[in-house]
C-alpha cells in the first residue's frame, strides 16, 4: 500500500510503541545531541511535526525508523542554521524553532563574544577529551580501534574494509561493539562527560 | 591517523554519533532489549509516552497557529461574497431591489438613485441588500443581458 500515514495513523501508531521504540530512539536522540534532555526535546519536536502533517511517514518505513531519520534531519539542519556557534548545544526555543542555544551574533557585546570565546574553547577541550576516552575504550583492541578511528575521520563501508583488512560482515559486527561500547561509558550523552 | 592533529574533534564526535545511529537502525528489538541497561526499558517507555503526550500538546498548538495565520491571511485579502455577477443582471437586481425598497430608510439615497454605480461595485451592494434581507424581484432576476 501506497502513500503517508496520515497524522492521526501516525497518532494511533505512537500510542502502540513499545519499550523498544522509544528506547531505540531515546538512544538515537542521546547519540545525535549529547545529552539526554536534549534527546527528549530532539523527540518530541520530531514527532510533533509528524503529529502535525508537517512531516510524513511513507507507509512503507517504519514509523520509528522515520522518526529517528526526522530528529537526525532536525538536528542537522538546526547545527548548519548557526555555525558559527555550533559548539553550544542543541535547544528547543519556542514552537517548532530549533536553534544552537548561541545568543543572535548581532546582539552580542564584547564582553559576550569573551564568554563565548571562553565557554567554546571549554567545549572543544572536553570533546577532545571525550575523543581520547572513546579511543581508550578499544585501547586492547588495534582493530576496532582502527575501525573507530577510521569512522570519526568519515571513512565509510569498504574504505574501512581496507583500512582494517576485514569483510563487511566482520565490519558490522565490529560497528555494532562499537555503539554498544559508547553507549555503556556515555549512558547520558558525551556532552557534559569528562 | 597514526598520530595526525584532529583540529575538528567536534566533527569526530559527531561522525561517530552518525555510525552508531546507523548501527541503531539495524539492530533488532531483540537485540536492543538485551542489551539495555537495568531500569532503561522502564525508563524509555515512560519518558516516550511523556515525549508523545508533549509532541501532541505542540502539534495541537502548532495547528491552530496556522488554521489563526490562514484567517489573518484570508481577513487581509478583499473579500468575494458569493459567486460574481454579470453586469447587466446585477444592476437589473439592484434595481429590482431598490424598487421594491424604495421607501426603505436603510438604503442609501445613491443606491436609490441608481446611477453612477460602476460594474465593478455591484455585486457587493447586491450582496448588502441581501445583508439587509431586501426582497428581490425574482422576475427580473437572471434575465439575459439585453446589451
Amino acid at each position: 500500500m501506497g502513500g503517508y500515514f496520515t497524522p492521526e495513523e501516525a497518532d494511533a501508531a505512537y500510542e502502540l510503541f513499545e519499550a523498544a521504540n522509544w528506547a531505540r530512539i531515546r538512544r538515537a536522540g542521546i547519540s545525535l545531541t549529547g545529552s539526554a534532555d536534549a534527546a527528549r526535546d530532539l523527540a518530541q519536536e520530531a514527532i510533533a511535526r509528524t503529529l502535525a502533517g508537517e512531516r510524513k511517514c511513507p507507509r512503507s518505513v517504519d514509523l520509528t525508523f522515520f522518526t529517528i531519520q526526522a530528529m537526525r534531519s532536525i538536528a542537522s539542519a538546526a547545527a548548519k542554521a548557526q555555525p558559527a556557534r555550533a559548539n553550544l548545544p542543541l535547544e528547543l526555543v519556542g514552537n517548532n524553532d530549533w536553534h544552537r542555544a548561541a545568543g543572535e551574533a548581532g546582539q552580542r557585546t564584547p564582553e559576550d563574544q569573551l564568554i563565548d570565546e571562553q565557554e567554546d574553547a571549554i567545549f572543544v577541550q572536553n570533546i577532545s577529551h571525550v575523543r581520547q576516552r572513546v579511543l581508550a575504550l578499544f585501547a586492547d583492541d588495534p582493530v576496532t580501534s582502527c575501525i573507530a578511528e577510521g569512522i570519526m575521520e568519515g571513512m565509510e563501508g569498504a574504505a574501512l574494509c581496507e583500512l582494517a583488512d576485514i569483510d563487511a560482515k566482520q565490519l558490522a559486527t565490529i560497528r555494532r561493539s562499537i555503539r554498544r561500547s559508547v553507549e555503556r561509558a556515555f549512558p547520558d550523552g558525551w556532552r557534559d562527560a569528562r | 591517523m597514526g598520530g595526525a592533529m584532529h583540529v575538528d574533534p567536534k566533527k569526530d564526535i559527531e561522525r561517530l554519533a552518525s555510525a552508531i545511529v546507523d548501527d541503531l537502525l539495524e539492530v533488532s528489538d531483540e537485540e536492543l532489549l538485551a542489551e539495555l541497561a537495568p531500569g532503561e526499558a522502564e525508563l524509555a517507555l515512560s519518558e516516550g509516552q511523556a515525549i508523545l503526550r508533549e509532541a501532541k500538546r505542540q502539534a495541537g498548538k502548532s495547528l491552530l497557529a496556522d488554521a489563526r495565520r490562514r484567517l489573518d491571511e484570508e481577513a487581509r485579502t478583499p473579500r468575494r461574497r458569493g459567486p460574481r455577477l454579470e453586469a447587466g443582471p446585477a444592476r437589473r437586481r439592484l434595481t429590482a431591489i431598490v424598487a421594491n425598497a424604495s421607501a426603505d430608510s436603510r438604503v442609501t439615497l445613491a443606491a436609490r438613485a441608481g446611477k453612477g454605480v460602476p460594474d465593478e461595485d455591484l455585486d457587493g451592494l447586491v450582496e448588502d441588500a441581501r445583508d439587509l434581507e431586501l426582497e428581490i424581484d425574482h422576475d427580473t432576476d437572471g434575465e439575459p443581458d439585453p446589451r
